[in-house]
């Protein structure tokens, strides 16, 4: 095949696999950044691809009504094209694959972001949404799970140089532990890391009551605040 | 009135002394107790002496016997953490694969985790009550259970990769759900709660909802309310209901709860059936204050006073450690909203005079009360099936004489589209004055059966007129027969035999008769099929039904008859499966095939089985289903074709139904459906000529079916040519909303002024939804005549046309929608439209060509769409989507396939006018015809 055939072959298999992404359908997705591989893409163009399925599912996601499940296979699809295929075909480790993110995010500085769910709630799914969409965006991801004590939440932001704490909840009565978390970074000299909080419960209190540096609407709406704010 | 009494009125839609009050305590009654969370959800006598407790506190109308959510999952095995002031959770779930369900049994209510107590909880609130305050249990909804024995995201994973696999633990779950919500009413609750989180619309797309979760629901209420008659149900669920309003209708709880992200208006004007309760955010009452708790349920109270659907409460269950103050500030504006005027002026003596004729009730309402609803103050229900948007036009009623607002748009299309009789206004529409007289036709009521006097000569109205053209003749006849004459069991065939002569008879018949000869009881009926001439049951009841179902592209509607008297006794839509389920055009292996068949069926007993659920009909007295749908669809029923020569009926019974699929109806019961080779059009669209009314003189006339294969027909008693176009895929393709095929915010019109400003009209009033395939007909028009559009469908560029941009025309930006995503309009659409319009045009020229048929010699000119479809009729003339001749008669048929479905089913003459029409139809191929493809490309521009 000529060369230009092959380019051309190739930017259609790219925007197959944008589109599997989109869709969910991860199996597909997998074989596809294989076939990809197979004839020497870079990782850059597939880690593109990648975002841009994800972008094109965000274009579908308003607050009001959030698509919970559609990014949640998209989530689904892309980690697995990366942890499957990418890291195991081309052998790269974690810490390769967050320089290729890197990379293809032109090269924003990585954020570090400590996330759990507040202690008292083990409604943990939005929060694990969010957490691999970080990934996908060069945010380097510390998951603390679910029944998250202050401490915990504190302690770990200081020890990994975090600049962002993301606390969820969906139970209300919860809520009240939340307002401790900024209070104690000031009171330890680390009031510059921002405290950003979500989840249904979240949603009905404010920023102000909560002692929250943000509150997020939804998934994206928490991924643009970390992603696009200045770093202090 | 004590608060039993109180939330049955409720329940049903009856006037009640004061608003009723139940705001969701659970736990919180043990913290405003100062007791621990974990003593509270683990002890039953706890349970019973806070709620007692916060009864008295806060004022409340119920009870909730109610723990926690992980119940049924500890009872199945999970392991739970308790934590001393919060609710406890499940710490370790119990599957990951359905395989594992099979190790594990259903949990008996009587011994096993927490179920007793709970069971003593209700049984210690009964006793403490003596039923002055009903005793509320909780069934948790199935879906969530499924989310609690297993980890939820492994679930969602397992709902998209491993659909068969989920509904064996749906099935699980369900039986799990069943069995304990039984043993909770047999202990005594009067009403049970699903709480199901887990099917938030916020987590569960509307499609897996409807698949997965709506069936399971109302067969836990059936289940519940079999077990105790007066049992009433009531689902809860969290988050923006209004993105799958069939949360509201399909589910068919007595009542249900939606939180404070859906507006407590929108709520009440997209469901029908159901009580609504609601809503308050649930951190106000941690956060807020008593003041604003009082404000809110103020205005809550406030707009809900047109209804009596409606029960005050949380929304959400109020949060623990809240401030009793601020629930009881709940009751207090209560209090208040009953020094209101406007409250005062609902009872007697006060407000607006009506009298409902023929019965000459008089009721006394609030200005703006619709008549609908003052008829319903009245206890007459009048017949709607689009929850009150406008557009099914069935509750017509006679208001001559009255100083009234004047008809909306919609209205006003629909009652012009009827004939324009002086008079006539839609009930659901029309606003009460004082003093006036509305006249309830016969035709626009729904009764509950059982009720009916009335003789077989009057049918429905929309359909009056066309069906007594051929007469009451439904085929199934139900007779008396005394048992005192009863022989011995071996002359028995004899003896019936003799007493109706001509009869056949078969076993199962025979020995139904013998054991309800058995009971007690003097009489049994006799149910017969006179064209078969066999007698296919007997029955202690005389009733007898038929269904009418029209399978169309998006919609699968009901229609059920009583089929001694020709009464319309209810009628439903659902999606078809379809459409949901992507299906795609049609299942093509085996097992798709067979999923497909199924989830039509189990379609068709969800529209006949909520019938069965809220009236007293019994689907076993189902007897007779007409199923009319597309040429396409028919094999995927699974009805072999076994029409006689020169007839398009296939005939089968309900016994006789392909593997797997039951009938929500008598075993004798029987099934026709037009169903015939290639050239046939599809049952569907020869319903929609039967329903029509045309094609019975010398004079040509034209039938635009808007329906999923456009069909066009052009003709009259003696010859009919017919075409499919693609007129039909595009109208139904374009803008219909998926989720949404039917219900209110639909866009009907729109009105631009010269300064550009913009108006546009919904179904119902209510915030704009989307837009129907059909109303782009109507804003075609009003785009043209704006010059907003040339003539060739372009935009035309202008400085105050600030809603243009980009090939994008903005009827309404998404902060002004209900869906908050904004509704366009882009060039594309309108050049899809103006091609579906050119379509339907030149597909009557060149028939009209091929008949030899000139203006003058055309008599009338039909349109008919779907369920829920309106079509300005003016519009299309305007826009040359049906041609404009001054000599003939235009009209407008809502669902002309279920007319003739209808017809069919109540009318062995109609079957055979079918047979008649199909017998004169010729399909016009113009895939090849060069004339008809210039005449599309000529016909697109707008005259």
């Amino acid at each position: 095949m000529p060369s230009k055939e092959i380019e051309s072959a190739k930017s259609d298999q790219l925007t197959d696999l944008a589109s599997l992404v989109q869709h969910g359908e991860n199996i597909e997705a997998v074989a596809c950044a294989e076939k990809l591989l197979d004839n020497s893409c870079p990782v850059e163009d597939i880690i593109s691809a990648l975002s841009e399925g994800l972008a094109i599912l965000r274009n579908k996601c308003t607050v009001e009504n959030f698509q919970l499940l559609d990014v949640l296979l998209a989530s689904r699809a892309m980690v697995e094209v990366v942890d499957e295929c990418i890291s195991r075909k081309l052998q790269m480790d974690m810490d390769q694959i967050a320089d290729a993110f890197e990379r293809t995010n032109s090269g924003a500085p990585v954020k570090t972001l400590v996330i759990g769910t507040i202690q008292g709630d083990v409604h943990d799914l939005g929060k694990h949404i969010v957490a691999t969409l970080c990934r996908f965006n060069s945010v380097k991801v510390i998951n603390l799970g679910k029944d998250v004590p202050v401490d915990t939440f504190v302690n770990t932001a200081i020890r990994e140089n975090a600049d962002y704490i993301g606390v969820s909840s969906l139970m209300t009565v919860c809520l009240a532990k939340i307002k401790d978390i900024k209070p104690e970074l000031i009171r330890r000299g680390y009031g510059y890391i921002k405290v950003v909080g979500g989840g249904s419960a979240v949603q009905q209190s404010s920023m102000e009551s909560l002692n929250l540096d943000f509150v997020a609407h939804d998934a994206f709406d928490g991924l643009d605040y970390i992603c696009k704010r200045q770093n202090p | 009135m004590n608060s039993t009494e109180r939330i049955r009125s409720v329940v049903h839609f009856q006037r009640t002394d004061r608003p009723a009050l139940v705001p969701e305590i659970i736990a919180v009654a043990a913290t405003m107790a100062g007791e621990t969370v974990r003593d509270y959800v683990t002890s039953g006598q706890l349970i019973a002496q806070c709620q007692i407790n916060a009864r008295d506190t806060i004022g409340s109308d119920a009870l909730f016997a109610i723990s926690d959510l992980c119940v049924e999952a500890e009872a199945l095995g999970c392991d739970l953490a308790y934590p001393e002031m919060n609710y406890p959770y499940v710490v370790k779930t119990l599957i990951k694969k359905p395989e594992d369900l099979r190790k594990i049994k259903i949990p008996d209510p009587d011994r096993d985790g927490r179920m007793p107590e709970l069971l003593r909880a209700v049984r210690l609130l009964k006793d403490e009550t003596k039923g002055a305050t009903p005793v509320i249990a909780n069934a948790i909804g199935p879906i969530t259970l499924a989310s609690r024995i297993m980890d939820i995201e492994q679930m969602l994973y397992m709902i998209v990769d491993e659909p068969e696999k989920f509904g064996e633990v749906m099935e699980f779950c369900l039986s799990v759900v069943t069995k304990f919500a039984v043993a909770l009413v047999n202990a005594g609750a009067d009403g049970i709660i699903m709480f199901d989180p887990t099917a938030s619309p916020s987590v569960l797309p509307a499609k897996i909802f409807n698949r997965f979760e709506v069936e399971p629901i109302r067969s836990v209420f059936a289940a519940v309310k079999s077990a105790r008659q007066d049992i009433f149900t009531w689902y809860s669920v969290a988050g923006p209901v209004q993105t799958n309003l069939d949360i509201l209708t399909a589910v068919g709880a007595d009542i249900t709860t939606v939180d404070y992200l859906v507006p407590i208006e929108t709520a009440i004007q997209h469901s029908v059936y159901t009580v609504i309760n609601g809503n308050i955010k649930p951190n106000l009452f941690l956060e807020g204050s008593e003041c604003e708790i009082l404000e809110e349920s103020k205005a809550l109270l406030a707009a809900a006073r047109n209804t009596e659907r409606f029960i005050l409460g949380s929304g959400c269950e109020i949060p623990l450690n809240s401030n009793p103050e601020n629930i009881i500030a709940m009751r207090k504006a209560v209090e208040e909203e009953m020094e209101t005027f406007e409250y005062i002026n609902r009872c007697e003596g006060h407000g607006n005079e009506v009298t409902i004729l023929p019965h000459r009730k008089k009721v006394y309402v609030q200005a703006g009360t619709t008549v609908l609803d003052a008829a319903k103050t009245a206890g007459i229900t009048i017949t709607t099936y689009c929850n009150l948007t406008g557009s099914c036009g069935e509750c017509v009623v006679c208001v001559d004489n009255y100083e009234m607002d004047d008809p909306d748009k919609i209205e006003e299309i629909q009652l012009r589209n009827r004939g324009g009789y002086p008079g006539e206004r839609l009930a659901c529409q029309a606003r009460v004055s004082d003093g006036m007289e509305v006249y309830v036709p016969h035709s626009s009521r729904m009764y509950p059966a059982g009720q009916c006097d009335i003789s077989a000569a009057l049918y429905h109205r929309s359909i009056n007129d066309k069906i007594s053209r051929f007469g009451f003749s439904p085929g199934i006849l139900s007779k008396p027969l005394e048992l005192s004459e009863m022989p011995p069991p071996n002359s028995l065939k004899k003896w019936l035999l003799e007493k109706v002569e001509g009869y056949q008879t078969g076993t199962a018949a025979l020995d139904k008769l013998l054991s309800l000869s058995q009971e007690s009881g003097e009489r049994v009926f006799m149910v017969m099929d006179t064209s078969k001439k066999e007698i296919i049951d007997f029955s202690r009841s005389d009733k007898i039904y038929g269904v009418a179902i029209d399978i169309g592209a998006t919609t699968i509607s009901a229609y059920i008859h009583d089929l001694q008297t020709g009464d319309l006794k209810h009628a439903a839509s659902i999606q078809n499966p379809k459409v949901t389920e992507d299906f795609g055009e049609l299942a093509r292996d085996s097992k798709q095939l067979a999923l497909l068949q199924k989830r039509f069926f189990d379609g068709i007993n969800n529209l006949i089985l909520w019938f069965h659920n809220n009236h007293s009909m019994v689907s076993d007295q189902v007897y007779s289903l007409v199923i009319t749908t597309d040429r396409l669809t028919a094999p995927a029923l699974g009805i072999h074709r076994n029409s006689a020569p020169g007839s398009v009926w296939s005939t089968t019974t309900a016994q006789s139904m392909p593997r797997g699929v039951r009938l929500a109806a008598s075993s004798s019961c029987r099934i026709n459906t037009p169903h015939r080779n290639s050239s046939f059009p599809g049952g569907s669209a020869m319903a929609g000529v039967i329903g029509s009314g045309l094609f019975d003189g010398e004079m040509i006339d034209v039938f635009v079916n808007v329906g999923d294969r456009g069909e066009v027909f052009v003709g009259n008693r003696e010859r009919i040519l017919y075409v499919p176009t693609i007129g039909g895929t595009v109208f139904e393709s374009l803008r219909i909303s998926k989720d949404s095929v039917f219900q209110g915010g639909l866009i009907q019109n729109i009105a631009i002024s010269p300064d550009g400003s913009l108006t546009i009209e919904t179904l119902g009033g209510t915030a704009p939804f989307g837009m129907c395939g059909s109303s782009i007909v109507s804003v075609l028009a009003q785009l043209y005549s704006n010059g907003i559009i040339d003539r060739q469908g372009s935009f035309i560029y202008s400085k105050n046309q600030l809603q243009l941009s980009n090939g994008v025309f903005t009827l309404a930006p998404k902060q002004k929608t209900a869906m908050y995503r904004p509704i366009t309009v882009t060039s594309a659409d309108i050049e899809q439209a103006l091609r579906a319009k050119a379509a339907y045009r030149a597909a009557v020229s060149v028939l009209m060509d091929k008949l030899g048929a000139k203006p003058k010699d055309i008599g009338s000119i039909c349109v008919s769409g779907g369920f829920g479809i309106l079509i300005d009729m003016d519009a299309a003339r305007r826009i040359d989507m049906i041609p404009d001749y001054d000599t003939a008669k235009y009209s407008f048929v809502r669902a002309a396939s279920s007319v003739g479905g209808r017809m069919a089913l109540l009318s062995s003459a109609a079957r055979d006018e079918m047979d008649r029409v199909a017998a004169i139809l010729e399909k016009i191929d113009l895939a090849r015809d060069n004339g008809y493809a210039q005449l599309l490309q000529k016909l697109q521009p707008i005259p």
